[in-house]
Order: C-alpha cells, then structure tokens, then sequence
C-alpha cells in the first residue's frame, strides 16, 4: 500500500521551515567571518601614537574606580595597552577582551590596561567591566590621551571613541609592538602580543648578571601593581 | 517501507532528543538543589548566582517535562504531529538565541561551541519537521490518512 501524499499546506509549511532553517545554517557557518582576530600586525595610521622603539607618552588616568593610575606606576613590569572604542555598542571589542584576558589569564609579569574615552564610559560598559572581572584596568581618558597620540574616532552615535590600538611596552616603556586600526571588527590575536612578551622575556634574560647574579629589574620590585578589583556603582 | 523507516527515524529522533533533555534537566536541577541545599560539590556547577541557580533549576524542570513529551512521541508517533511541530520551533528559536550569543561577543570564549550547538539544533529541527507523522496530532485522532484508513478497516 502506497503512503497517502500529506496535503499541500502542510508540504509548504514544510518547506518553509527548512528554508529558515537553511538560512539559519548558512548563517551559523559564515557568521565566524563577522568578527575575528588576524595573525598579522597592522597600522592602519602610522602617524598615530609612538612609533615602534620610542617612550610611550607619560600619561595618568583613573579608573572605573577612581583610583588614578599613571604610566610611571605601571612601569617595570610589561604593559599590553589597549585603545578600545566602547564596550557598550561593540560585541568585536568585548570579543577582543575576552580573548586578551583568557590569553595573559595567570600571567604575573604583565600588566593589562584598557583605555576608553570618557564618554564611552557608560552604564552599559561599566556593567560589562563588572561582570566580566578581567585583569585589567579599565582606564577612563578624560584628559585627551587618545586625541594626543591620533587616536581618535567616532561612535555610531558620533561621540568620541578611541580607535582600537594595542601598544606593547617593555618595563621601561619603550614600545615593542604597535597594532593600530580603523576596523574594530579585525583585532590582533593574542598570540601575537604573547610571542613579543616572550622575545622581550629572552632580550631580559639575557641580559648579564654581575658577579653571577641576575640583574633585578625595575619589575621585580615588591609592589602591588595588579589591577585592583573592578568596583563600580 | 519508506514510511516504516522513516517511523522508525523519526522515533529515534525524538526518543535521543528526549535523553539529551532529561539528561541536562536532571543536570540542571542538581545543580540548584546543590546550590541551594546541599552543597555537595566543592564547586559551584555554573558560574551564577542565586537567582541564576533558582533559572537554572526551572529550565531544568522544563526540559525534564519537554523530554517526557517527546519520550511520549517517540512511543506513539502517530498521535504526536504536535509535539514534533513544537520541539522544532523551540530548537529554531534555541538556535537564533545561540547565533545572537555569538554575535555579542561576551560568549566569546565558547563561542564555536555555541555554532556547533545552533548547527545541530537546525539540523534536528529539520528533522522533526520532515519525519513527523502528517496530520494534527489531537489526542485519540490518528495523525496520518493511512494510520485512519488502517482504524477504519478495524471497525468495519
């Protein structure tokens, strides 16, 4: 006995729901294209902030909570700086974030800071400080940092928003890495920054101890520099 | 032929579908109960807060109810058209939630689990929605013309 053919409506219905589902599936394959960090090194503005081997400016800004924190505290330990437009409106640069803060998660010798204009500083970006409790401080530019070193872009709205940057400094300050870009949907991979850490770890190394003891840098200093515990209202 | 294998596929569909729901709500109403009575487990199962465990233990509940349902279907398929056109609009919609997940950035550390888990989702939803018996899936009313033709014969 041959099976009954389903009615018409139904058969559409059918297809269409695995039209949408289709759609749905070529969406899950290509939405990795959307957003995603590239192996290689960009400069989209040269002639924005310190170039490569030059001082990083000397800087203090506070953070989310307050406290100020200056370049000079930061010193002597490796500093990974990152410029961020917002972490309200752009799911790439929280993205970023993440994947930063899961790559140096445990790491003692390097101090994370991010960097956002002060009108991003906005409910909705303070919340994600919050609940993401990365190990970073979350620097508020008020003083004009980001329009000093070039860096400056607009929000979808038109307010002041840093361009996404990441500057490595040595302890002393130098750069060691500069990643500057116009798109926030393309950000360097982490293990980029990871790999300048580690060749700038071997150049310290490797500098001679005298009489057989290792130089102490200016990083090994008992000091707290870890950023403190994000505490916003 | 065909339609017995594709019974048979369509019964298993909904009987894994079924597993994998009891499996994860069971999980799900461990946890709150852990959370908030026993604390048994040296660590927290999610990283939540009350509130979120107190979530965490009704979903836990509904998948439980949504796995009976589809256990429930996967014994009779002829009497459950329904409870297939359901599972597959909650695992679309499941699916849209998972892509938006990705598209925010803050799931940013599992998010190739969350296409992973949206792919399977539309794939399975494709599934119930072209295996399922054809027909309403009232309670007593057989689902397909021949499941009735085949009653009708009986009662002649």
């Amino acid at each position: 006995m041959s099976e009954p053919s389903p009615p018409r409506r139904l058969v559409a219905g059918r297809i269409g729901v695995t039209l949408l589902c289709g759609y749905l599936l070529a969406v899950t394959l290509r939405i990795e294209g959307c957003y995603r960090p590239e192996p290689a090194i960009r400069d989209d503005l040269p002639e924005a902030g310190p170039a490569l081997g030059a001082a990083f400016p000397a800087f203090e800004l506070p953070d989310l909570s307050g406290t100020r924190v200056s370049l000079r505290m930061l010193a002597g330990k490796s500093v990974v700086l990152a410029f961020v437009p917002s972490l309200d409106w752009s799911p790439p640069t929280k993205a970023r974030l993440l994947e930063l803060a899961s790559a140096f998660a445990g790491r003692r010798d390097v101090i994370g800071a991010i960097v956002m204009t002060e009108v991003q500083a906005t409910p909705r970006a303070l919340t994600f400080a919050r609940e993401h409790p990365l190990p970073f401080y979350y620097l508020v530019d008020g003083a004009g940092l980001v329009a000093e070193l070039g860096l400056k872009g607009e929000g979808p709205d038109g307010a002041a928003a840093a361009l996404p940057a990441t500057f490595v400094l040595d302890p002393a300050g130098i750069v060691r890495l500069r990643d500057v870009r116009r798109d926030p949907r393309r950000w360097l991979a982490p293990a980029v920054i990871l790999a300048t850490l580690a060749r700038q770890l071997a150049i310290e190394s490797r500098q001679v101890p005298v009489l057989g003891i290792r130089r102490r840098s200016a990083g090994t200093r008992e000091r707290s520099v870890m950023p403190p515990t994000v505490a916003c209202a | 032929m065909a339609s017995r294998a594709r019974s048979l596929l369509y019964r298993l569909l909904a009987a894994a579908t079924a597993f994998t729901c009891m499996v994860i709500g069971v999980i799900f109403m461990v946890a709150f109960l852990d959370r908030a009575l026993f604390q048994v487990f040296a660590r927290p199962l999610f990283a939540t807060d009350y509130w979120g465990y107190y979530m965490v233990g009704f979903a836990g509940a509904v998948l439980c109810a949504w796995g009976g349902c589809l256990l429930s279907a996967a014994r009779t398929p002829e009497h459950s058209g329904g409870i297939a056109a359901a599972t597959a609009a909650g695992l679309i919609i499941a699916a849209i939630l998972r892509l938006l997940a990705w598209y925010s950035g803050e799931y940013r550390l599992v998010a190739d689990e969350l296409r992973a888990e949206a792919a399977i989702f539309l794939v399975a939803a494709i599934g119930f929605v072209w295996l399922r018996p054809a027909g309403g899936g009232r309670p007593g009313v057989p689902c397909s013309r021949a499941a009735a033709a085949g009653d009708a014969d009986r009662h002649v």
